[in-house]
């Protein structure tokens, strides 16, 4: 993974120093409320209803394990010994105290870590395939490009006051798994017909109360021309997106209102005039962070036959191996998903005794390294499959052996009500009620794959609008309700889901999901997934089910 | 008006205001902010001015090199409605890097000491703040960071530059 060199180092320690001084000057006074908001933001600090929510960055998801034991340790230190892995490959701590912040920036930057940019009206985390650089279906490794655009994004001086926050995907296989349609900008990576790197720019996708899918605006951009674009797309949406309305403020917005082909054009006039006075990404620059992502020194290995393997062990190894192993590039070699679902077990939410004992597998079976993916799991990305049975008894003994990654209880939820203070409704629960309501394995195991996302209000953090099923947080009449949508896809052929009818109270829930598995069941083709079987036959047949009399 | 500007290292008081046509201009008023309107509407009275102009842009400025004459200007200030609207920063870097302009460039309006290291990167030189301001805080703000990763208006950035880290 990437090592900072004295450069970055020093970057990340002169703005602790600077946020170090900010603090002390708003607990002085010297700084209104009004004029630190925007600085802790930047610093990753919000105020939630209870008390600070601080958001740690882990850039494009990748941990090493020093880093694992770091967020160990500052969760026991400065909070209640846990933390939360939330959906854009971000950790959270939940109950830190500002005067301490400063100090909880100087421990992370002493492991290379930061909480830059991770909230407030600018750009934030890239994120990406939580399998970049092993997964069997990828053409370009993404990692040292999302390293560069966070190098590009970190304290950008033109776009730290932009008119809403701002995200950027990427993704450089074949199946997107950072739902790149859904972001600001989507960043795609592939190799022309003459095997060069080339990029795709998509912009103006997003969820929230506006769900749109993003549109091409840019192909076969050569990479050394990234950060010019960028700063084109960007600077087009600074100066043209809307302040007046923050609701209608993200670059999806002013994408519609001016068409992806307008829009495209007034970018593709600004990179020309940038391009004429601002150099290209130096090509050494390309090279040095792509060093840091090189093949590890995988050992000889044959690959094996999984199914030979799932023999030797129990059922529950063979639900594990069958759902939460996955395909690698190294033969021999597989990755391994801990979901962070278990029933009763808040989505994402991990103790500090839990990191620390995951570290330690992570040395020993994983190259020491962990990666965080969207939908709020831990992989551990090179493992040998040959010791996959041994770290199944080990994650089994600790409870991180859940068999359910991209099953119906894999839910992808935010922290809803419980903590957030815009949640209309509370999601945890719910997530709860609906893992109790489904704890038939088999039953999960047959239903398939089903991303189930919760989320507690418009803000759509759960991205609830491209879940196969999508279920949004409502206030009626100062009680919670739920409402369901189906349909959703975050992957290439990303598509928003359609709401089905009225919304249910929290204890109709689980009874309307079992209602709308029952017509996939019914209905379903041979290898049809739940969202192919929607898509398929529509919303009628499952309306009717779960509406009639 | 913000009572104080800081311009070559040094915090002085601010003895601009902004002029509309016809207004009276007084005593002590040095420097005169001329919106861009005012100059495009009535560029006789603004040319028969003889104190210190600057061209004043909005933040939603429609600006264009070739229809715009700077003569009578010793610089262009950038008006900040408030602190949180950005789009002065994109103004600055097209008028310092594509306009390739040396002169003054200054930001106005509501400009707290905690933006000027960015401000500054964009092409600002002068920055007019709230009174009261402490000159070391804004010589310690704008010497925040001493390296940057991006292109800006005074440098490559190590990301661009052609000698690379």
């Amino acid at each position: 993974m990437y090592i900072y060199d004295e450069h970055d180092q020093r970057i990340v320690d002169e703005r602790v120093d600077q946020f170090r001084d900010q603090t002390r000057r708003y607990l002085a006074g010297e700084l209104s409320e009004d004029q630190f908001l925007p600085l802790r933001l930047q610093n990753g600090l919000y105020i939630q209803r209870f008390a600070p929510m601080m958001r740690i960055a882990i850039p494009y998801g990748l941990l090493s394990t020093n880093q694992v034991r770091k967020l160990a340790d500052i969760s026991r230190r400065y909070d209640k010994g846990y933390v939360h892995f939330t959906t854009r490959q971000n950790v959270q701590l939940n109950w830190p105290r500002l005067e301490q912040v400063p100090d909880i920036l100087t421990d992370l930057a002493s492991v290379q870590m930061h909480a830059i940019q991770t909230s407030g009206a600018c750009i934030r985390n890239t994120t990406t395939d939580q399998f970049a650089g092993v997964a069997h279906d990828e053409d370009i490794d993404p990692r040292p490009w999302c390293e560069l655009i966070r190098q590009w994004s970190t304290f950008h001086p033109e776009f730290a006051f932009l008119p809403r926050k701002f995200k950027i995907a990427v993704c450089g296989s074949v199946e997107d798994r950072a739902a790149t349609l859904v972001h600001d900008i989507g960043v795609h990576l592939y190799k022309n017909d003459e095997h060069q790197v080339r990029i795709k720019i998509l912009a103006g996708g997003g969820l929230g109360r506006t769900p749109v899918i993003g549109a091409l605006i840019k192909d076969n951009l050569p990479p050394p021309q990234l950060l010019n674009y960028l700063d084109a797309t960007l600077r087009v949406y600074n100066r043209y997106g809307r302040r007046d309305n923050k609701y209608k403020a993200r670059i999806k917005i002013l994408v519609k209102a001016m068409t992806p082909e307008g829009f495209a054009r007034l970018v593709e006039d600004e990179w020309q005039k940038i391009r004429s006075t601002t150099p290209e990404l130096n090509k050494h620059e390309i090279d040095r962070v792509a060093s840091h992502f090189t093949r590890p020194d995988y050992q000889k290995l044959e690959s094996l036959d999984l199914n030979n393997l799932a023999l030797k062990g129990s059922p529950a190894f063979q639900r594990w191996l069958k759902q939460n192993v996955t395909p690698h590039q190294a033969p021999g070699y597989s990755a391994v998903t801990l979901t962070l679902k278990a029933t009763s077990d808040v989505p994402g939410d991990v103790s500090a005794e839990q990191l620390e004992s995951i570290a330690s597998l992570a040395d020993h079976f994983s190259l020491g390294e962990l990666r965080v993916s969207h939908e709020q799991n831990l992989i551990f990305a090179d493992v040998q499959q040959n010791r996959l049975y041994e770290l199944w008894l080990e994650l089994d003994r600790m409870g991180l052996a859940t068999p359910n990654r991209g099953l119906l209880t894999d839910v992808i939820c935010c922290p809803g009500g419980d903590y957030c203070a815009l949640a209309n409704a509370r999601s945890i629960p719910l997530a709860e009620e609906i893992q109790r309501h489904f704890d038939d394995l088999d039953y999960l195991h047959d239903i398939g794959e089903l991303d189930l996302n919760i989320s507690g209000c418009m803000n759509a953090c759960a991205h609830h609008h491209v879940g196969h099923i999508g279920i949004l947080g409502v206030d009626r009449k100062g009680e919670e309700y739920y409402q369901i949508q189906i349909g959703g896809s975050a992957s290439k052929d990303a598509q928003l889901g359609k709401i089905i009818g009225p919304s249910f109270s929290r204890a109709k829930v689980p009874g309307v999901i079992d209602q709308l598995i029952a017509v996939y069941l019914d209905n379903r083709l041979e290898g049809e997934r739940f969202v192919d079987t929607s898509h398929r036959l529509g919303l009628a047949p499952f309306k009717e089910r779960v509406y009639e009399q | 008006m913000n009572s104080k500007l800081f311009k070559q290292n040094e915090l002085y008081d601010d003895v601009s205001m902004i002029w509309q046509a016809g207004g009276d201009i007084p005593e002590g008023i040095q420097e005169l902010l001329i919106p861009l309107a005012v100059w495009q509407e009535q560029p006789d009275q603004v040319l028969a001015l003889t104190l210190r102009k600057l061209l004043l842009l909005a933040p939603d400025s429609e600006i264009n090199q070739e229809s715009i004459s700077l003569k009578p200007f010793s610089g262009i200030a950038i008006e900040f409605p408030g602190f949180l609207d950005g789009r002065g920063y994109s103004l600055a870097r097209i008028v310092r890097e594509q306009w390739h302009y040396k002169e003054e460039i200054r930001a106005v309006g509501d400009v707290l000491v905690d933006q000027l290291f960015y401000m500054q990167r964009c092409g600002f030189n002068s920055f007019a703040l709230k009174e009261g301001s402490n000159p070391d805080d804004v010589r310690k703000a704008l010497t925040t960071f001493s390296v940057q990763y991006q292109s800006d208006s005074g440098s490559s950035g190590i990301l661009q530059s052609p000698d690379n880290r």
